[in-house]
């Protein structure tokens, strides 16, 4: 435990001397989001919630693809992987450490995307904060295990920002980030039932709507459960294979 | 002159040395499109801004102008990313120290990039046309000129911007953090999916100083004859003094922050 609060004390320290970094983070998710939010202004007005709402979500996962999972690459580069994994510490406390600085990262950007979304775009947020914070933190539980099998990868493959970027756009789209679903062709439509961010937007727009989302909740637990004995399992095998072979110093 | 064909040969090495990070290039305006042409199929309402080419069809194909336009715009900004990792791998000091024209370093980079973007963009257009989302009718030669004069001089304005963001690269520790909020701001502002005048009117303010508001724009206008936002001859006149004025003065801003740099050092990270 020690080890993930000084590993996650080192991850806030990097916003502490590079404050630019804080304000791109409240900025810069904006400038992403609102093209297709004035796409959905511009169409048909009651739209423009619901793809705010998919695109907010969307970007939890994007934060934690590559805060967490290609995160390992920045040691990697940095080349201080080899000294962090000749200490007691392991791999896994490195990506606990990156998963809780991204939730808090991810809290701060939802909080900045829906006041710049209200004030410069014009959406109206009239949600129920408690329940849509509750799903939340189901959502971030699952997107950051998911991120923890994407992170195996990243070690064992080197080079995945490939694989990460064409992974995180596609999830958006298949998870109905910007239209339900039910737009999709129905030929792809049961991968998007094997995507736990399409039960975080799902839930999400009928947080909007007034409901409580219970159903994608015990999804998102259940995915979230799934993900994480299966990412720390491949992780650990992955850590075990770059120690074996001495791969971490090539990218 | 050798530097610049070294360069841009090894762009194009590193490219084969990496194929999947040039197949993830290829795919970038395929996602900018299929996201927004999705809300397009939702809101059941199959309109392209008032284009001529009407129809779902219309709105993927004025997506994907925006979008393969910016594609070519961004190929330039990256140089300054690229630089960025030289500073992260600990070889720009060395590249820097070499004999080799700044200017020749520079265009070698980007030149490289442009020609990897023109066959992407043709690949990303083949894709999207197998798929029958986006179709392009009666191109004449006239047209097919306006649109190379429109690409000229969108990519001579964007290395304005190149320039600059390469000097604040050298300048500043926190350069990634501003180039990534240029970056990100620039499609927002410039109307590469929808018309500026969806913005508010501050952002709009500054979108009519930005010559990608009036390139995507007038791309728009000859492809698909949509409405302009000012007369296309206007536009096509700001976009050429842009063109001219904006790599000067950001080659001159270059300049000042390099020599700054060789005297007190390159910017920590």
């Amino acid at each position: 435990m020690r080890a993930i609060f000084s590993l996650l004390y080192k991850e806030i320290s990097y916003h502490r001397v590079y404050p630019l970094d804080l304000v791109s983070l409240a900025i810069s998710p904006f400038f992403i989001v609102a093209p297709f939010v004035f796409v959905a202004k511009a169409h048909a007005e009651n739209l423009q919630l619901s793809v705010s709402l998919g695109l907010i979500a969307w970007y939890w996962l994007s934060m934690f693809f590559w805060g967490v999972g290609y995160g390992v690459r920045d040691e990697m580069e940095e080349g201080v992987i080899e000294s962090l994994l000749a200490t007691p510490a392991s791999v896994i406390e490195l990506l606990a450490a990156k998963a809780i600085d991204t939730l808090l990262i991810n809290l701060y950007i939802t909080i900045a995307l829906v006041i710049l979304l209200w004030l410069l775009a014009g959406v109206s947020f009239h949600l129920n904060w408690i329940k849509f914070f509750l799903l939340f933190m189901a959502s971030n539980f699952a997107l950051a295990s998911l991120s923890f099998v994407y992170a195996a990868f990243v070690l064992v493959a080197r080079q995945a920002s490939f694989a990460g970027n064409l992974f995180q756009e596609a999830v958006g789209i298949l998870s109905g980030m910007t239209a339900p679903v039910s737009v999709l062709p129905k030929a792809v439509r049961w991968l998007s039932m094997l995507i736990p961010l399409t039960y975080a937007i799902e839930g999400a727009r009928k947080v909007a709507v007034g409901q409580f989302p219970y159903s994608e909740m015990a999804i998102l637990f259940a995915f979230g459960g799934v993900l994480l004995l299966s990412g720390v399992l491949l992780v650990k095998k992955a850590e075990h294979y770059v120690r074996l072979t001495g791969t971490t110093g090539e990218y | 002159m050798r530097a610049f064909i070294s360069l841009t040969l090894a762009v194009f090495r590193n490219l084969s040395r990496y194929r999947s990070e040039y197949i993830g290039n290829f795919l970038g305006p395929v996602f900018w499109v299929i996201p927004a042409w999705l809300i397009v199929r939702y809101a059941n309402i199959p309109d392209a801004f008032g284009a001529s080419v009407s129809g779902f069809a219309g709105a993927a194909m004025y997506f994907f102008i925006g979008a393969t336009y910016w594609n070519y715009v961004e190929g330039i900004w990256s140089i300054a990313l690229g630089l960025r990792e030289n500073m992260r791998l600990g070889t720009l000091e060395s590249l820097w120290a070499s004999p080799a024209p700044r200017f020749s370093m520079i265009m070698g980079w980007s030149v490289g990039r442009l020609l990897g973007t023109t066959l992407h963009s043709l690949l990303a257009f083949g894709l999207l046309s197998a798929l029958s989302i986006i179709h392009l009718h009666d191109l004449s030669y006239e047209n097919l000129l306006i649109v190379a004069y429109i690409i000229f001089f969108s990519v001579l304005a964007a290395y304005g911007f190149g320039f600059v963001l390469v000097g604040l690269t050298l300048r500043f520790r926190d350069a990634e953090s501003l180039i990534s909020m240029l970056g990100n701001a620039a499609p927002l502002l410039g109307g590469i999916l929808f018309p500026i005048m969806y913005l508010p009117l501050p952002l709009q303010g500054l979108a009519y100083l930005f010559p990608f508001t009036y390139g995507v724009d007038a791309l728009r206008g000859v492809l698909l004859g949509s409405t302009t936002l000012l007369p296309l001859r206007t536009e096509i006149f700001l976009l050429f003094v842009m063109g001219i004025l904006f790599p000067l003065s950001g080659w001159f801003f270059f300049l000042e922050i390099e020599k700054r740099a060789r005297v007190e050092g390159i910017g920590e990270f």
